[in-house]
């Protein structure tokens, strides 16, 4: 395995176009042909946003900081035939506007799509306030909802494209920090992962920003005889998938969400149901640091999911 | 309205008390609160003011009405059964028994229903919602709003109050069942709301204060509304007194959950000759 230092050049990479800007961007093309179609934001910015705002105006909304009444006025447009996108920073629109996402999105079934920006530490020097480490665990808990955590622009794109004709309630957890590169492999929507890295026995099980992460490091992860997966839509889960961990003997689930209620629980309670004889391995955040300030790295460092300890940990536990 | 019309509301308003107040003998329910509101409703849905089709209840010209106390589901059942909106062994079958097809607040699988209520301060923004997307399809009904005067210490109230008033949303006529009483106690026991008038007034909306037991004031205050040529959205400030019609719950705190008494059934039985 390789030194820290050498570790740490690898995680530079160039940014391209932020995930937020492609979901702007593709709703933009699309809302240009279909006038059903509307932006709603809590007077949130970001350049795409810009040129949406000054071409559509008709179909955008900046409602103000005001995510309950967001949330419900977007279910009563769905229910007058409209597309409802909200796009808010994502801890601000899912714990301000749990209730109304419960009731007037899940119980009413009304096809809103809300994307948050700002999941896991993407806001890490600005705290607690503005981090979104709890996003999948307290939707998971809501029917009807489904949630996306794409990793690259393209899965964005592909996601926006479905989501225009969609008829479920929906949540897509956009990192703030642009992945910088697109994984060749194009997203398979109703499998709700894809194979990055193929292995027979051993994965690690990853989503959003940390995919890129791990990209970066394939070729140590190919000779270490682990693969990569994403699981970029974690409700609902598919059968594929299932069937694809099925025969795993050794399932390393890396997230930056708290250690509760995230794709390494959702991995778990999978192993648990179906009687799999898999050992799970789960790295994500701890709750004694979950409201605590820092660089990204910093934060990272602190919950042992820094590259190089991600990499000593799996060969520790993949060599017993 | 004519007086012959008049009449017929107001006999239709003594009749839907006496149908809660049966299904209430029977099966329990939130009697007080739908009695607080019951010439409110009476008169949206039997005097022609608000348009509506019981066959076809996702008719694109209705008139809107949500109702946001969601607490009212005695007596929106009620109105909806005595409308034909669903077949009449409904109540008798589902309300609060049997399979619980109609539980204990409103729900959105009832046809009539738009919007499953309980928890409060949602329907103001839903309201919105729907107006704006109305406005933009140029539909030109309305969105009727049912709320209680406790639900507006809600912030989320406040939130659509500006929200309505930014976006001239003048297709919303709301309601204020303004009977002064929440759940435990009178409101201001507890909580100042102060003036409900002022504070809608400040926040860009036609504000009404009137009687809201009387069927002539609540048709004419709609008919005022839509006849006005402003941006503004519109709320209607009900004076009313929970539990209104039946002598023994009425102005009462206690009884926004407390039942009725073997006597007290025997002494409503008898006011409303059941």
């Amino acid at each position: 395995m390789m030194q820290k230092s050498n570790l740490k050049s690898n995680l530079k990479i160039k940014n391209t176009n932020f995930l937020r800007d492609t979901f702007i961007d593709t709703l933009f093309k699309r809302a240009k042909k279909d006038k059903k179609i509307i932006l709603i934001c809590n007077d949130q910015g970001a350049i795409a946003l810009d040129n949406y705002r000054a071409k559509l105006p008709n179909q955008f909304l900046n409602a103000g900081i005001s995510e309950q009444n967001i949330i419900s006025t977007a279910a009563g447009l769905a229910k007058e035939g409209y597309k409802c996108f909200v796009y808010s920073i994502s801890s601000f629109i899912l714990t301000r506007a749990y209730e109304q996402i419960k009731l007037d999105l899940c119980v009413a079934k009304a096809p809103v799509k809300i994307y948050g920006v700002g999941c896991g530490y993407s806001y890490a020097i600005d705290g607690p306030t503005h981090h979104s480490t709890e996003d999948t665990a307290i939707l998971n808990v809501l029917p009807n909802i489904e949630i996306f955590s794409p990793s690259d622009n393209a899965s964005v794109e592909k996601i926006v494209n479905y989501h225009i004709n969609s008829t479920s309630p929906s949540y897509v957890r956009i990192d703030r920090e642009s992945p910088g590169l697109d994984f060749k492999k194009l997203i398979n929507l109703n499998q709700g992962f894809r194979v990055i890295l193929d292995n027979n026995k051993n994965y690690i099980i990853s989503t959003g920003n940390f995919l890129f992460r791990l990209y970066g490091m394939k070729d140590i992860f190919r000779k270490a005889n682990i693969g990569i997966i994403d699981l970029f839509k974690h409700k609902p889960i598919n059968k594929s998938f299932i069937k694809k961990i099925a025969k795993c003997k050794n399932i390393f689930s890396i997230e930056e969400h708290n250690q509760n209620g995230g794709i390494g629980d959702i991995i778990s309670s999978i192993i648990t149901s179906k009687k799999l004889k898999i050992n799970l391995y789960k790295m994500s955040l701890k709750d004694s640091s979950t409201f605590d300030y820092g660089s990204r790295n910093y934060l990272l460092r602190k919950n042992n999911l820094e590259i190089y300890q991600i990499l000593k940990f799996i060969k520790n536990n993949l060599g017993k | 309205m004519n007086n012959e019309k008049l009449n017929k509301v107001k006999n239709k308003a003594q009749f839907i008390r006496k149908q809660i107040l049966e299904t209430v003998i029977n099966k329990g329910g939130h009697l007080a609160t739908s009695f607080s509101c019951a010439d409110i409703l009476t008169t949206l849905y039997y005097s022609g003011i608000m348009k509506y089709d019981n066959k076809n209840e996702k008719w694109n010209k209705r008139d809107r009405l949500i109702i946001s106390k969601g607490h009212a589901e005695t007596i929106i059942y009620n109105i909806l059964s005595d409308l034909d909106f669903f077949p009449k062994n409904w109540l008798l079958k589902h309300y609060r028994s049997g399979k619980y097809l109609m539980g204990g607040h409103i729900d959105s699988k009832i046809p009539g229903i738009e919007f499953s209520t309980g928890s409060l301060g949602h329907g103001l923004s839903l309201a919105s919602g729907m107006a704006l997307g109305m406005k933009k399809s140029k539909n030109r009904s309305n969105v009727f709003v049912l709320m209680s005067d406790g639900e507006c210490t809600e912030g989320s109230v406040w939130e659509a109050a500006i929200f309505a008033s930014k976006n001239k949303l003048n297709n919303i006529i709301a309601f204020i069942d303004n009977n002064q009483i929440s759940a435990t106690d009178f409101l201001k026991n507890f909580t100042d709301i102060g003036n409900l008038k002022e504070k809608f007034t400040a926040f860009g909306w036609n504000c009404f204060s009137i009687n809201g037991h009387s069927i002539k004031k609540i048709y004419t205050t709609i008919n005022k509304i839509k006849n006005l040529k402003n941006n503004k959205p519109n709320i209607v400030i009900a004076n009313t007194i929970k539990g209104k019609g039946l002598n023994s719950i009425e102005n009462d705190p206690a009884r926004h959950t407390k039942g009725l008494s073997k006597m007290e059934i025997n002494d409503a039985k008898k006011q409303f000759k059941i």
